[in-house]
């Protein structure tokens, strides 16, 4: 419906006994065909005070005192049509949020009521405080008229308050699609001045694999040009996006949908080695393997074996066998010396070693030298470690796929991502002014209930002190209620889209009127409540759809494509000698195979990986990688010696069997 | 003319420059006893003659619904609101509010036709003058009514039942205008429309006899005294959708009227009076020929109810929003006794 002239009243404020006006609400009536309704912003303009307000609630009357009456006068007949009709009325109620003069506070004046035009929206939300800091979130819709709505950056990303939290159901368009709205806009719209970046998981399907490409010509309705025309914002996909994922089983192809050969040039490995893990064991491990005696060695292997990078063995501990000293820098030499560490204990007839009992460190043992099998794509035993860039780059997103992983996985991907931005955060190292991090599941990683965990802790640092620190938190969850309060409470901008009602049952939105908690539970997609420190109520505003391709468009557009195993080396390999030969390669890998009755594709892509982490001249890549590859050793039986004595070891016939256990069966 | 807004601040003006020496009225929950038995009812009491024209004898006939659509269009109500204000001496000194309003039906819903004027209203103070200070009053441009009474003073009783007619009688006299005026206009406009009128039209008739307009009584002592009692019992066994035969009413000094008893609601649900209306026409031979049609009319109106008004047996809905409009616009019982406690 086409909103009315701004100059012509939709009604008139109301105060009476029953419902007076106060200082932060006032009623005002209005025909029932009047544009108004919950979220519309209004303005009364009295002779001395103007007052803007956002309706929050809405009545329908006409003059029947019960129903009993319209009953008996149709005669029970609905369809009866009667000569004259009652007038009907609308009585609303709006919540204040500006009045001028500012001071005194007072009720709204009996006067009319407007509907609020752009300007007017500006005064309302006081946009007109931080125009030229503004970040379009969404449009205000009168009628046909769009009005922007703007954040004020120093609110959103800091210094003054910080971090965005949207609530959603999911599948709705609500949740992702605002994020990327938002960053987008604040890409375009941020000053050129400050620099800021973008850091995602992709933690579902194809969402945001794409988001560098335009999206299908005839994806963006006209009504989402109309607001990207509004907001000043141009419709365009994110000009610079770096893609991260880990290696798959196979350890060369990486696990992710973006495989396309024409999209691989900015998909980069993640892989870690041991000291980028060492600190997540509480992610990586059971909670039942973490007891108070296990974490005291875990700290001791890192802080005494890990960190100094060697370990000295005492002279009594060399007369038990040990080395004078181990290099300890991945999981291979970590695997070597807790053996010799179990070596030296049990020659003690198994007594604690340095205090740690020889349970616990045979524990710790079988835990760690599993973990580059349970996280086989992520974590390799050489050390290779393919990260996020040291510092990061401005106006750049940053894609972290963890769509085709384990639960398990994505746990240790992302609390240690986020963990490192903390880091870097304290250290002034993240190479921008603002970092912005999305962090979905909000209500997984930052429970309301539950132990304190590492990431837990990480996320309150952040979203205490991370505003002056460049760090923001964009975080998204489908129930605000489940999420640590302070996490959720620490986020200056709020954003509600489709929520169900058993959520808005929530304490949590006691804030929110009735009619307001009803208008969530059937928001459209693309609209969402904004609460934002600038405004003294919030405000429903709908965004246009971000303007990338789709996943689903792209999968079809570009379908994954996997490599052969050796196609992946030799790509892989070509970082660091772009002249490598694909042949030499393959004859490499084939050499290997028939030298060792077949491929183990364990064993080459450990060796790439190695000479990924040596880095040797480009002209010797391929020499590495061949002295790198280890040759079969043809298998003999030896006699066992005469006088050997110990317990018969024979693991397939033990029911706790581990064949990651070196010591099982024993 | 002054309009009641401007009234009551030159009011609250001279009241709180003399409130030394006036006296204050009791409150309006107080005077409402006094007020309603000095009202006489503006019904007709005295019917010099009431002669059957129809038939031969007064006899029921069933309304059946009519296809030509509903040509009641105008509905016209006045309201009055009125108290002591004040005592100057012993003299009391009525304000007084009086409105009347044309409501009309366009896409059935009611509404003022913003073509020519619907609503008027007046008010001012009423009192024998000669014993209050009338030219204080004057000078501050309060409307004055005289009650025009000689020496010695009435009593009090007397004079308050003075007032309260000559009140009930503006508001005729304001509805009358207002009446002739959109009768005027209806005609200018060569409209086929009819005007409902609150009440009896004999004196609108003696005024304009051939207007299209018809009266809706609901209360009709003085004529239900002139029955005789075999057309009583042909009235009060009037069904539900029913009409009498048409009677000529004819009162002393006023013009005769054609009218006749219409049972709007089933009387089984109340008393013999319950849902019976009495329409008012103008004498007009080729109204006989309108009478089936006007009472269909009038029957389609019993829906929406006037509720809650005790009266919506009787009430059409369209009066009932009259009202409410009126009482919208005059001045509320809190104006009018903040006004009062300034003495």
């Amino acid at each position: 419906m086409e909103a009315p002239a701004n100059d012509k009243p939709i009604g008139r404020v109301v105060g009476t006994e029953r419902k007076p006006n106060t200082a932060f609400t006032f009623n005002f009536w209005c025909n029932p065909d009047a544009p108004v309704g919950i979220g519309t912003i209004v303005v009364v303009r009295g002779e001395a005070r103007t007052v803007w307000g956002v309706v929050t609630e809405g009545f329908g009357y006409n003059d029947l005192e019960t129903p009993i009456y319209d009953y008996i006068g149709s005669d029970g007949v609905a369809e009866a049509e009667t000569p004259t009709l009652r007038p009907e009325m609308r009585l609303y109620v709006a919540s204040v949020l500006r009045q001028q003069p500012e001071e005194p506070v007072q009720p709204a004046p009996i006067a009319p009521v407007y509907l609020a035009d752009e300007q007017e929206v500006r005064m309302a939300l006081r946009m007109d405080a931080f125009d030229a800091r503004g970040i379009p979130i969404g449009v205000y819709r009168n009628g046909e008229r769009l009005s922007p709505i703007l954040l004020d950056s120093r609110f959103l990303l800091g210094p003054e308050a910080g971090h965005l939290n949207v609530t959603g159901t999911s599948g709705l368009a609500a949740k992702t699609s605002a994020i990327m709205f938002l960053i987008q806009a604040t890409f375009q719209k941020l000053s050129a001045d400050e620099t800021v970046a973008a850091l995602l998981f992709n933690v579902k399907g194809a969402d945001l694999m794409f988001i560098d490409l335009p999206p299908e010509p005839d994806f963006l309705s006209d009504e989402d040009r109309r607001m990207y025309d509004a907001l000043g914002v141009e419709p365009k996909p994110f000009d610079k996006v770096e893609y991260y994922a880990p290696f798959k089983q196979d350890r060369v192809n990486l696990n992710t949908l973006r495989t396309h050969p024409d999209l691989r040039y900015n998909v980069h490995p993640l892989h870690w080695g041991l000291k980028e893990v060492l600190d997540y064991t509480e992610v990586m491990l059971n909670r039942d393997d973490i007891d108070v005696k296990a974490d005291a060695f875990l700290q001791f292997i890192k802080q005494r074996v890990v960190d100094p990078g060697k370990f000295e063995f005492d002279k009594e501990e060399q007369d038990a066998g040990a080395p004078p000293f181990m290099t300890v820098s991945n999981f291979s030499e970590l695997t070597r010396w807790l053996d010799t560490v179990l070596r030296v204990a049990e020659k003690r007839g198994r007594e604690a070693w340095r205090s740690h009992a020889y349970p616990t460190i045979r524990k710790v043992h079988n835990r760690l030298s599993n973990l580059t099998t349970r996280y086989r794509g992520l974590v390799g035993e050489s050390g290779y470690v393919s990260d996020l860039p040291d510092r990061f780059e401005d106006r750049t997103v940053y894609v972290i796929d963890v769509s085709q992983l384990e639960q398990e996985e994505q746990d240790l991907i992302i609390t240690r991502v986020i963990a490192e931005l903390r880091k870097r955060m304290e250290s002034h190292n993240l190479g921008v002014d603002h970092l912005i991090v999305v962090v979905d599941e909000l209500n997984k990683y930052a429970p309301s209930f539950g132990k304190e965990t590492y990431m837990l802790r990480t996320l309150l640092d952040i979203t205490e002190r991370g505003r002056y620190l460049g760090l923001v938190l964009f975080g998204a969850q489908q129930f605000r209620s489940q999420v640590e309060r302070r996490v959720a409470g620490n986020c200056a901008t709020s954003l509600y889209g489709r929520i169900e009602m058993e959520e808005l049952a929530q304490p949590g939105y006691s804030v929110f009127g009735q009619a307001v908690k009803e208008k969530l539970a059937a928001c459209e997609p693309g609209e969402v409540l904004v609460r934002h420190p600038h405004f003294t109520q919030p405000v429903f505003v709908r965004f246009p759809r971000p303007c990338f391709l789709r996943g689903s468009d792209g999968i079809r557009r570009y379908p994954p494509q996997e490599k052969p195993f050796d196609v992946a080396v030799w790509e892989t390999l070509r970082q660091l000698d772009p002249q490598l030969d694909y042949t030499a390669v393959k004859a490499v890998i084939d050499d290997h195979a028939a030298q060792s009755n077949g491929m183990d594709e364990n064993r080459v892509s450990e060796a790439m990986h190695r000479v990924l982490l040596e880095r040797p001249e480009p002209s010797r890549v391929l020499e590495r990688f061949r002295a790198l590859l280890p040759r079969m050793v043809t298998a003999s039986v030896l006699r066992s010696p005469s006088g050997l004595t110990g317990p018969s070891f024979n693991p397939a016939t033990t029911d706790d069997y581990d064949p990651d256990d070196p010591f099982a069966g024993l | 003319m002054v309009s009641p807004t401007t009234t009551l601040q030159r009011l609250r003006l001279y009241l709180r420059q003399n409130q030394s020496r006036l006296r204050a009225a009791p409150t309006q929950a107080e005077q409402l006893d006094m007020l309603a038995q000095a009202q006489q009812s503006p019904d007709d009491y005295s019917v010099a003659s009431l002669r059957v024209v129809e038939h031969a004898e007064m006899r029921a006939v069933p309304v059946c619904p009519v296809p030509q659509p509903n040509a009641l269009k105008h509905f016209l109500d006045g309201i009055q609101r009125q108290r002591i204000l004040y005592y100057d001496g012993v003299v009391p000194v009525f304000y007084a509010y009086l409105s009347a309003v044309v409501r009309s039906r366009v896409d059935r819903k009611m509404c003022c036709l913003p073509q020519t004027a619907s609503l008027m209203q007046r008010d001012a103070l009423y009192a024998p003058l000669r014993y209050v200070d009338a030219q204080g009053l004057r000078q501050q441009g309060i409307p004055l009514r005289d009650l025009e009474v000689g020496e010695p003073l009435p009593p009090h009783p007397a004079l308050i039942q003075l007032a309260a007619n000559r009140i009930s009688n503006d508001r005729e006299i304001l509805e009358r205008e207002l009446a002739e005026r959109w009768i005027d206009w209806l005609s200018e406009q060569s409209s086929e429309d009819w005007l409902v009128v609150d009440g009896a039209i004999a004196e609108l008739v003696r005024i304009i006899p051939s207007a299209k307009v018809i009266g809706l009584a609901k209360t009709s002592v003085g004529v239900e005294r002139a029955l005789s009692p075999e057309q009583m019992r042909v009235v009060y066994g009037l069904r539900k959708a029913e009409r009498s035969s048409v009677f000529a009413v004819a009162r002393p000094g006023q013009a005769t009227v054609y009218s006749w008893f219409l049972r709007l609601h089933d009387p089984t649900k109340g008393s013999l009076l319950y849902g019976l209306l009495r329409v008012e026409t103008p004498v007009d031979e080729g109204i006989l020929s309108h009478v089936d049609t006007l009472s269909a009319w009038i029957l389609e109106d019993r829906v929406p109810l006037a509720v809650p008004d005790t009266r919506y047996d009787r009430l059409l809905y369209p009066m009932r929003d009259c009202e409410q409009y009126l009482r919208a616009h005059a001045p509320s019982v809190a104006q009018l006794e903040a006004l009062a406690q300034l003495v």
